[in-house]
């Protein structure tokens, strides 16, 4: 990072001041004259045919102002996927079937919540009950009498409630297999987590006289929700405009467009007031999205060497009643397959299958930590069968630099190699886990006990989702700082910050210089969002064009009043001034005056673009997986320390180490906050984040009983950047994402220290206390010591 | 006066969805009056002492009281020593009180401990120990509101069904969760309880009746006022252990209380009392346990198999997602535990 201003610096959050002192706003804090209360009519049912709904006394309530149902949204399809193969199929409220608990059947607009909690209860809807299936192997079984949707049309297999399939293959499986040395399968299953945001999904909708639709919406990218709200409410996409709100976190949860957003804005329009509405923290828990539960079976070929000759995946996706992103998930789950190792003989099935529980959103990782919990506990597992080191296993067949991978995609400078190497010295990896004796594992002397173990994980960075792009405008001001305006939506993951970084770059000015004007679909242009890991590459390169766009006209104007060459200039201190001369200078003040009065009245204004994979026109397949994905892979190495008290079961996380490739770090604290943010996730989904549900309702759905870690639970997390990229004023950057690929590997590191502390191998999340129990407690029956 | 919940959860009128059903408050300023208003309301009345058991019970729904009455203008006397040498703690004490008064950590160490463990520093600071030994029972099913889903009500709610346990028969099989009622068992605690028929004492002991429906045996005219600690206690080894999936700000999947009578050597074991609370609907008595223990001197490997004893007679109630199985194993480790580590301070204390 020599010679860089602020890139590369842990300068200070530019939304620190706002959130430290409470003047951030966020969507729940907005607050509007004559605001009425939305609430929702959900489903008691996890499945059944509604046969009437009376909303009359609902309606006649004093203090209600409009009631809609499914009639009033009837033939209204949408989807978090929407292409021919995979149409919209949800509903903005049911008017036949609800297929969940907590669906949407009816939504009011009420002058209070007193008024609106008694007109809830006076809709009266009558059922009919409808048998029900939540277990997904149960749901796809071909004598299953629970038809959910009928069959995804292409997917000719003999199974039930297939929403859809993804299957890929290379090489020749058959004969990969042959040439093994060893074959070895295993199954595993992974639970039901939830997001855990601190802000609830809300919404607030104001229709104007105007006919311009205002809203704020707690989101994760509001190009893509203004496109679906357009689309669902039959509007022109300018006549919606989302305002920005800081967002009190997403995680995954808040993509795809929600009934409760559509239902603000068309009770907005209906009523002419403004319309918010606040999930409770029970139906965020019991009706909205959590993640994805995968059952991953796992057959490997290697050779007595440790090559990986042949592998055959087949994943199964318990989707939930809609399609979701229970469609997309089994195509991801191909992606984190098959980027860390190659596999020249490959084959790969993932199933997305329908049952009557909520649909399902992604989660950070979406796919990632379940599946790299699979390979990397399978990779131990046969990395010892061969009597192999399990670095050394990892290595043989970890992709090396410009590696093009099956998909035509290229690993560019992958760092996995020096990530696998860095984590196994930096943590004395080899040494500590060969101290052990196996034999001492379940000696009863010390209850405690002590392992190390380890995981690989790689993630894709801004693929090619709507709106594809991203674009940004700098502009100066008459004292020389400048306004950047961008679509990014600052969650919490820093984006401002690192964006106005990028411009503070370019520009040679301080952090105060900039002023950023965010995530607002009238005034800022358009951004791919906060959900496909590569905010920080595209618009971050999108805003770096701006801002060069900008220097190079500071530098035009500059070479007029200097008469001097653009090549003899240099930039600081919001001036210019000629390299070997510093007294000729001239300031950016004197600049935007001088570009106003000599360039016919031209301000200084830039704006910037950036796309990922220029010559591919869209998303990769998600039946067949062809086509480009990305050209930004991040490979990480976690090394998890833990500590088992074999009496009672519970496991504590002691240290986490995380070797990752993220290019380079644009801010090295983010990156750091970052790391320990996933770790943290990560261990409360190993050992005590789990969704209770029984069919199809929710046990747990409060924060007293959905346990996710406190401060004291979490985990010493220290991250070691291994640096592949670079950057360079005036050039483009392959910066790769940092923001949910660690929670993966981290979890299989868990799995693989509990076996080295204990000798038990489990198969499926959470690393429940209890389950640890049952399982040493078998361990030692089988052992004789029972 | 009429109340609306917005002044008491603090929340604005539109961001908060769990509402409180309307109700009375009244705020009398002697434990006399309280007795007297709750005379004159009947059942539909509740004591509203730190509340923070109360409200998110009315919050989803679980009790509806028409009227609360607020101990808020009562005065709490400090907890002290008694003529005969008891401890006597005031009912209004908070947990956070309870957690640093140094009479208590030197009289009652296991008390104060137990205090510590509930809740976390906010809810100590408003919860008390009278709400805690009177808290309503918990279920998963019970402790959510019953908006969209579980709308039939179970007998908890007055209804006629029981989600966890559907042919159990009538009852209610909500587990009982207060920290500090195992405790105030071991110590032989006495409670203080006054009425419209006057004062009486109780033993703790017999305080709790084991019906979910009905968790405490309290008069609806009556409150807890205080609470006598015997001052034999005060010479007894005492030990809490918690057990909890995270350490904090939870209920217990299985609390464990042990109080042991050393003579003067301190290894024989005159008398021993060990309950466990949050198995079931009240906090149960490892009886057998504490037979063996009572005359004999301690010793670990006699302690592995006392534990052990004391976890097949502690009839657990699966309860939170835990099963029965793994809830006695907890029950023997940390009785095991607390009498490892009673030996372990009469070694030290001896040389």
């Amino acid at each position: 990072m020599n010679g860089l201003k602020l890139v590369g610096k842990s300068v200070l959050r530019k939304d620190g001041p706002d959130k430290t002192t409470g003047k951030a706003r966020y969507t729940v804090d907005v607050d509007l004259p004559g605001m009425l209360v939305c609430g929702i009519k959900r489903s008691p049912h996890p499945h059944a045919r509604i046969l009437r709904i009376d909303t009359s006394k609902a309606q006649k309530l004093p203090g209600v102002k409009a009631v809609i149902t499914g009639i009033d949204t009837k033939g209204i399809k949408h989807g978090f996927v929407e292409t021919p193969r995979y149409l919209p199929d949800q509903s903005i409220l049911a008017y036949d079937v609800v297929k969940h608990v907590g669906e949407e059947i009816a939504a009011v607009a009420a002058i209070n919540h007193e008024v609106l909690a008694q007109a809830l209860k006076m809709i009266d809807i009558e059922y009919e009950i409808l048998p029900a299936v939540f277990d997904v192997e149960d749901a796809m079984n071909p004598d299953c009498q629970v038809h959910i949707h009928p069959n995804h049309p292409r997917v000719k297999e003999n199974y039930c409630n297939i929403a859809g399939k993804t299957q890929t293959q290379w090489g020749d499986i058959d004969a990969g297999f042959k040439e093994a040395d060893l074959i070895h399968s295993d199954r595993f299953e992974s639970h039901l987590r939830t997001h855990g945001y601190m802000e609830p999904q809300t919404a607030v909708a104001d229709y104007r006289g105007d006919g311009t639709l205002h809203m704020w919406i707690s989101s994760m990218g509001h190009f893509n929700k203004r496109k679906k709200l357009a689309r669902t409410l039959k509007m022109p996409d300018a006549s919606i405009r989302i305002h920005k709100a800081y967002v009190g976190g997403a995680f995954g949860g808040k993509i795809d467009l929600f009934s409760h957003e559509y239902c603000v804005a068309a009770l907005s329009i209906k009523t002419g007031r403004p319309v918010k509405y606040v999930a409770s923290r029970e139906e965020i828990f019991i009706a909205y999205r959590h993640g994805q539960p995968l059952i991953s079976e796992i057959k490997t070929g290697v050779k007595k060497d440790g090559t990986i000759v042949a592998q055959q995946l087949r994943m199964i996706n318990n989707a939930g009643a809609y399609k979701g992103s229970g469609v997309v998930i089994i195509f991801l789950a191909w992606g984190f397959t098959m980027i860390p190792y190659r596999v020249e003989n490959f084959k790969y099935e993932g199933y997305s299958i329908f049952t009557n529980n909520p649909t399902r959103a992604p989660l950070r990782g979406h796919g990632a930590p379940q599946v790299r919990f699979a390979i990397e506990s399978h990779m131990d597992i046969i990395a010892e069968k061969l009597q192999l080191d399990p670095i050394e296993f990892r290595l043989k067949n970890a992709r090396v630099p410009h590696e093009e991978l099956p998909n035509k995609d290229n690993v560019h400078n992958c760092g996995l190699i020096e990530c696998i190497k860095e984590a196994a010295f930096k943590t004395d990896y080899t040494n500590r886990r060969n101290l052990r004796p196996k034999t001492d594992r379940l000696d009863d002397s010390n209850p405690i006990k002590q392992g190390i173990g380890l995981g690989v994980s790689a993630y894709f960075g801004g693929s090619l989702i709507y709106p594809n792009g991203s674009s940004a405008i700098v502009k100066m001001t008459d004292e020389g700082s400048v306004d950047l305006l961008t679509g990014a939506i600052e969650l919490g993951q820093g984006s401002e910050t690192v964006l106005c970084q990028i411009v503070g770059e370019e520009l040679q000015l301080e952090m105060d210089d900039i002023r950023i004007i965010s995530s607002d679909t009238a005034t800022t242009p358009p951004d791919i969002g906060a959900w496909i890991s590569g905010m920080t590459y595209v618009t971050g390169n999108a805003v770096r064009e701006a801002a060069a766009g900008v220097r190079k006209k500071i530098l035009q104007v500059a070479a007029e009043q200097l008469n001097e060459k653009t090549e003899n200039l240099k930039l600081a201190n919001k001036s210019v001034w000629v390299a070997d001369n510093p007294e000729k200078r001239v300031t950016y003040q004197d600049i935007f005056q001088a570009s106003i009065t000599r360039q016919k009245g031209d301000t200084i204004i830039a704006d910037g673009h950036w796309r990922t994979m220029r010559d591919e026109p869209f998303h990769p397949s998600l039946a067949s997986t062809k086509g480009r994905w990305t050209e930004n892979y991040a490979f990480s190495v976690q090394v998890a320390e833990i500590a088992v008290d074999t009496e009672t079961g519970e496991i504590k996380l002691l240290k986490a180490t995380t070797v990752h490739d993220c290019g380079f770090p644009i801010n090295p604290q983010l990156v750091q906050g970052q790391i320990d943010g996933q770790v943290s996730l990560a261990l409360g989904h190993a050992f005590m984040e789990d969704v209770m549900m029984k069919k199809g309702y929710t046990l747990n759905p409060s924060w007293l009983d959905y346990r996710m870690p406190l401060i004291h639970n979490v985990a010493d997390s220290k991250g070691v950047d291994v640096i592949t990229e670079n950057y360079q004023t005036g050039h483009s950057f392959r910066t790769k994402e940092v923001g949910e690929g660690l929670v993966s590997a981290i979890l299989a590191a868990i799995a693989n220290a509990i076996y080295d502390a204990t000798g038990l191998r489990l198969y499926s999340t959470p690393f429940s206390p209890e389950k640890v129990l049952k399982g040493l407690k078998q361990l030692k029956k089988n052992r004789g010591l029972l | 006066m009429i109340c609306w919940p917005e002044r008491i959860s603090g929340g604005s009128l539109d961001s908060k969805k769990m509402k409180l059903s309307q109700f009375d408050h009244k705020t009398p300023t002697s434990r006399k009056e309280v007795v007297d208003l709750l005379t004159n309301l009947g059942q539909d009345s509740a004591i509203l002492a730190g509340g923070t058991d109360l409200i998110p019970n009315m919050k989803n729904g679980t009790l509806m009281p028409k009227t609360l009455v607020s101990l808020k203008h009562l005065t709490a006397e400090k907890e002290h020593l008694t003529k005969d040498g008891s401890l006597k703690l005031d009912a209004l004490s908070t947990l956070s009180q309870i957690t640093e008064s140094p009479l208590i950590k030197e009289k009652a160490p296991s008390l104060a401990q137990a205090a510590f463990h509930v809740g976390g520093q906010q809810i100590r600071n408003r919860a008390t120990l009278g709400g805690n030994l009177c808290q309503e029972s918990r279920c998963l099913y019970l402790n959510q509101s019953h908006d969209f889903q579980f709308v039939e009500a179970c007998y908890k709610r007055a209804g006629d069904c029981c989600y966890p346990f559907p042919d159990g028969g009538k009852i209610c099989r909500a587990v009982f969760m207060s920290d500090m009622a195992p405790v105030l068992i071991t110590l032989g605690a006495h409670l203080v309880v006054l009425g419209s028929h006057g004062e009486r004492q109780v033993d703790i002991a017999d305080f709790y009746t084991g019906d979910g429906l009905k968790p405490v045996n309290l008069g609806p005219t009556e409150l807890i006022t205080s609470v006598l600690i015997p001052l034999e206690s005060q010479k007894m080894q005492c030990r809490f252990f918690k057990a909890t999936p995270r350490g904090g700000l939870e209920f217990a999947m299985v609390s464990i209380a042990v109080a042991l009578t050393l003579d003067k050597n301190k290894k024989k074991c005159s008398k021993a009392v060990i309950a466990v609370g949050s198995i079931n609907t009240k906090p149960l008595r490892a009886l057998e346990a504490e037979k063996h223990l009572t005359g004999s001197l301690l010793n670990r490997s006699d302690i592995v198999e006392i534990s052990k004893n004391a976890a097949n007679e502690i009839k657990p109630l699966p309860h939170h997602g835990y099963s029965r199985g793994y809830l006695k194993q907890l029950v023997e480790v940390y009785i095991k535990r607390s009498l490892i580590d009673i030996i372990k301070t009469v070694d030290n204390k001896n040389g």
